[in-house]
């Protein structure tokens, strides 16, 4: 069972295809990316499972139960726009979104004293959101997502606007999240937190789904049957020949020389290893895996004229 | 359900904590008790102590006790020389007699109304102390007292005709002098008199009176001396022509209209058109001004929470359609708040003030009495004139006011205030929602504020011809309903025209809350691109 799953989601706007048969799969307990570039239709949906907007066609599924106004309880929402009542107190403006996702008072008042401490801002409970600097206004929106301890957390560009300090904070708390059960959907441009925090990811591209799966299988997938390898000897030896690989790169690094070679697809590493030990001595030998980063840039520009 | 009441209670809240919905609460009864208060406090202003003026009457006309002491004077030689006469003689009562000549000159130095009443008691009660002493024989005492009373009588006769003297009022003291002009201003820069008025010789034909005064004379002193004068003047005149005050009274009309209604049962009803007109216009001003006002508070709060971008972790909780209602309900309960608070506060005000300001009502009695007094010694007909207009039988106001049906205009003022704020709060919100901040309302206000001004156009000519067909569409059309049945309503209208009205109303608010909500839900999320009228068009087919 999944935590959500959509499928075969489709929303029009006025002017635009925003979602096509857009189909994805959230395991339970887990970090899903969801990448694309801007308006390929990360935010609609994302809406769409916070139930902003409702589908056109297709279904959307929360624990295997079709989506129902009910589940807003079961998720925690922070926008890519945040935002908040200027003029309102930090402890009420806490507690009324807190009872807007059907929190009790007295609930939503110990849990937010809870959070307060742990981030270390009782202080502002009493001033005006106003008064806040963007940074504590960022503790304040996590706080307010998280309150009502839902099973599933969506974050919608949580990176962008955020400072190193509440960046690194939000990570860490994501992952604690994690830990005790719940499923954490987030929308992001930066590769490096979807290697960091990902076990899932789906990319979306011009409203359609182009890639989704586990981040170590979607490297594997796309992995370039590159290899670096640490050698003494003469490697253009071995190359030469039986055709079993191409050298991309040599260089010198002192003591021995450090090379990237390429085999065809069919050639496993170990056929390469035993080619290469027949030739050279080998001081170390590393798979080139594909970062996130080349993975989103392959697939978005192979998915460019696809679309029309 | 829940989540409506906790944005409704959130809308209501933090507006009625607002310090500006604090200070407007307090600030709106306080000028509006101005507004009533100040014309009659402004008028008492200048006469926070009691202030003499003096009147100067060259003419003779207006100043009879001028012309009553000359002849007084000259009669009160004759009955003095008997009296030292008669000093002489009795020697040990002497005093007596000087007493009574002194006392004589005191009243005739007076110069009141009640002069030749005060000189015959006078005189009267030390003639008849002396003839109890058997100083005066029952002969003297019949020849002195009849003598000198008997012209007095006559004298009085003779004045009813050229009586006009300005009466007392409660903080100004008239007197009648005989000094020069040049002696007044003396008395006025020494501050005896407030003021001087100066009546020429002439007045018959300049119709000129000057008022000397070292400090600013009020508008109502001013009036106040001159339609004094101005009667007295008449009185004069009429004379001349030869018509007798008894004639000026049978000529003297005024003709009060009672306007009976005839209900349906056929009952016959007293009724003042004024009182339900004005009734009318109060109220049906109030929903014009409270729609608008609390409108433009709703699309504040739609822009408010759309620019700081909340809304959309607000709409993860909620649906678009519960925040819109939430927030209706919420600014329309704050609407309702003010009005009751404006209401008490405006009567706690005007009561209050009123009682510091105005004349209590034994006063208003007491001044009753008195005009009534001299209205009885025949000598101000014309101070009952003027009391007649200014002051219509209260049991005539209560009896028209119980015509107007009170309970079902206050049931239909709460029903329009919240029909048409919810007819047009709906719309204030849709607005709201499709601009990204409040400058760019304007285009999108047109077709909510055109209908709103209609109406009040359209309520100030019902005003005058509540039956007409104009006043009955437009009581009828939905738009301008709240504001136009509203001047209706105090002068009766068949159940029929409410019935539908109200119908409606509730239709069309049901209509443009569902209208609303369509352009509400796509409006709200949506940012950066300046909309037009054919993209909110779309809005609406598209959902």
């Amino acid at each position: 069972m999944y935590a959500i799953s959509t499928e075969n989601v489709t929303k029009t706007f006025i002017n635009h295809r925003a979602l096509d048969n857009v189909s994805i799969d959230v395991p339970k307990g887990t970090i899903f990316g969801l990448l694309g570039p801007n308006g390929a239709g990360k935010t609609t949906l994302i809406r769409i499972i916070n139930q902003i907007y409702a589908p056109d066609s297709g279904i959307v599924k929360i624990d295997g139960e079709i989506l129902s106004p009910k589940h807003t309880a079961n998720i925690g929402y922070l926008p890519e726009e945040r935002g908040l009542y200027k003029k309102m107190k930090v402890g009420e403006q806490a507690i009324y979104l807190a009872r807007l996702k059907g929190l009790s008072r007295h609930d939503a008042l110990k849990r937010l004293k809870y959070w307060f401490e742990k981030l270390e801002i009782q202080s502002w409970w009493d001033k005006k959101v106003e008064e806040l600097s963007k940074g504590m206004a960022q503790k304040l929106q996590f706080i307010i997502t998280i309150i009502h301890e839902p099973q599933l957390l969506i974050f919608d560009e949580p990176f962008s606007g955020f400072d190193p300090i509440n960046a690194t904070l939000l990570k860490d708390e994501m992952l604690e999240l994690r830990e005790k059960g719940a499923t954490i959907i987030f929308s992001t441009h930066n590769m490096s937190s979807v290697e960091e925090l990902c076990d899932d990811v789906a990319l979306i591209n011009r409203s359609r789904k182009v890639l989704e799966g586990n981040v170590e299988e979607i490297k594997e997938r796309y992995r370039t049957h590159s290899y670096k390898i640490d050698y003494v000897g003469d490697l253009n030896q071995a190359a030469n020949g039986e055709d079993v690989f191409v050298i991309n790169e040599v260089e010198n690094v002192g003591k021995y020389m450090r090379a990237v070679v390429q085999t065809k697809e069919t050639t496993m590493p170990n056929d390469l290893l035993k080619k290469l030990i027949q030739h050279v001595e080998i001081r170390s030998f590393n798979e080139i895996l594909p970062s996130m980063n080349d993975v989103f840039i392959r697939v978005v520009q192979e998915t460019m004229p696809s679309d029309n | 359900m829940s989540k409506i009441s906790n944005i409704i209670q959130r809308e209501y809240l933090t507006r009625v904590r607002k310090k500006s919905f604090i200070v407007m609460t307090i600030l709106g009864p306080i000028l509006f008790a101005a507004m009533i208060i100040a014309p009659a406090w402004i008028s008492t202003l200048d006469s926070a102590d009691e202030r003499k003026v003096a009147v100067i009457d060259s003419s003779g006309i207006f100043d009879y006790t001028k012309i009553l002491r000359e002849v007084t004077l000259q009669n009160t030689h004759n009955l003095k020389l008997e009296i030292f006469r008669l000093n002489r003689e009795s020697g040990d009562y002497a005093y007596l007699f000087k007493e009574l000549a002194d006392r004589l000159d005191a009243v005739v130095l007076q110069r009141d109304e009640n002069m030749a009443e005060n000189i015959k008691i006078t005189l009267k009660g030390t003639l008849e102390t002396l003839k109890k002493n058997e100083i005066l024989s029952e002969e003297q005492f019949e020849t002195i007292y009849n003598r000198h009373t008997e012209y007095y009588d006559a004298l009085l006769i003779e004045f009813e005709s050229i009586k006009g003297r300005i009466p007392d009022d409660d903080k100004t003291k008239f007197s009648y002098v005989d000094i020069s002009l040049e002696q007044i201003k003396h008395a006025l820069k020494d501050n005896i008199y407030f003021a001087v008025v100066y009546i020429p010789k002439n007045i018959l034909s300049t119709q000129q009176i000057q008022i000397y005064s070292t400090k600013a004379v009020s508008m109502n002193l001013r009036s106040y001396i001159c339609s004094n004068i101005e009667r007295a003047v008449e009185n004069q005149k009429m004379i001349e022509v030869g018509i007798s005050q008894e004639d000026m009274k049978r000529i003297k009309t005024k003709i009060n209209a009672q306007t009976i209604k005839l209900t349906e049962e056929g009952e016959e009803k007293v009724s003042r058109p004024e009182y339900a007109m004005i009734i009318g216009y109060v109220s049906g001003f109030l929903i014009y001004f409270a729609i608008f006002m609390f409108g433009a508070l709703v699309m504040r709060g739609v822009i408010e929470e759309k620019s700081s971008r909340i809304v959309e972790v607000i709409l993860s909780s909620v649906r678009p359609f519960q925040l819109l209602i939430g927030k209706i309900v919420g600014v329309g309960l704050v609407g309702i708040t003010q009005f009751v608070l404006w209401i008490v506060l405006s009567v706690a005000i005007v009561t209050v003030a009123g009682k510091f300001l105005m004349p209590s009502s034994p006063d208003i009695v007491k001044q009753q009495a008195q005009a009534q007094e001299l209205v009885s010694s025949g000598a101000m007909q014309n101070v009952q004139a003027l009391s007649d207009d200014d002051q219509p039988d209260i049991t005539v106001i209560f009896k028209s006011l119980s015509v107007i049906n009170f309970p079902l205009i206050i049931g239909m003022f709460l029903f329009y205030f919240v029909g048409g704020f919810l007819l047009y709060g709906a719309l204030f919100a849709a607005v709201g929602s499709a601009v990204d901040n409040e400058a760019d309302t304007q285009q999108f206000m047109m077709p909510i504020t055109i209908p709103l001004i209609i109406a009040l156009f359209v309520m100030i000519n019902a005003m005058q011809n509540p039956e007409g067909s104009v006043a009955y569409w437009f009581s009828i059309i939905p738009f301008t309903s709240p504001v136009v049945m509203m001047v209706r309503l105090p002068y009766g209208v068949p159940v029929i025209d409410i019935v539908i009205s109200m119908v409606l109303l509730v239709a069309t608010f049901i209509f443009t809350t569902w209208l609303a909500a369509k352009i509400y839900k796509t409006g709200i999320l949506m940012y950066g691109s300046k909309v037009s009228w054919k993209e909110i068009w779309k809005w609406i087919k598209h959902n």
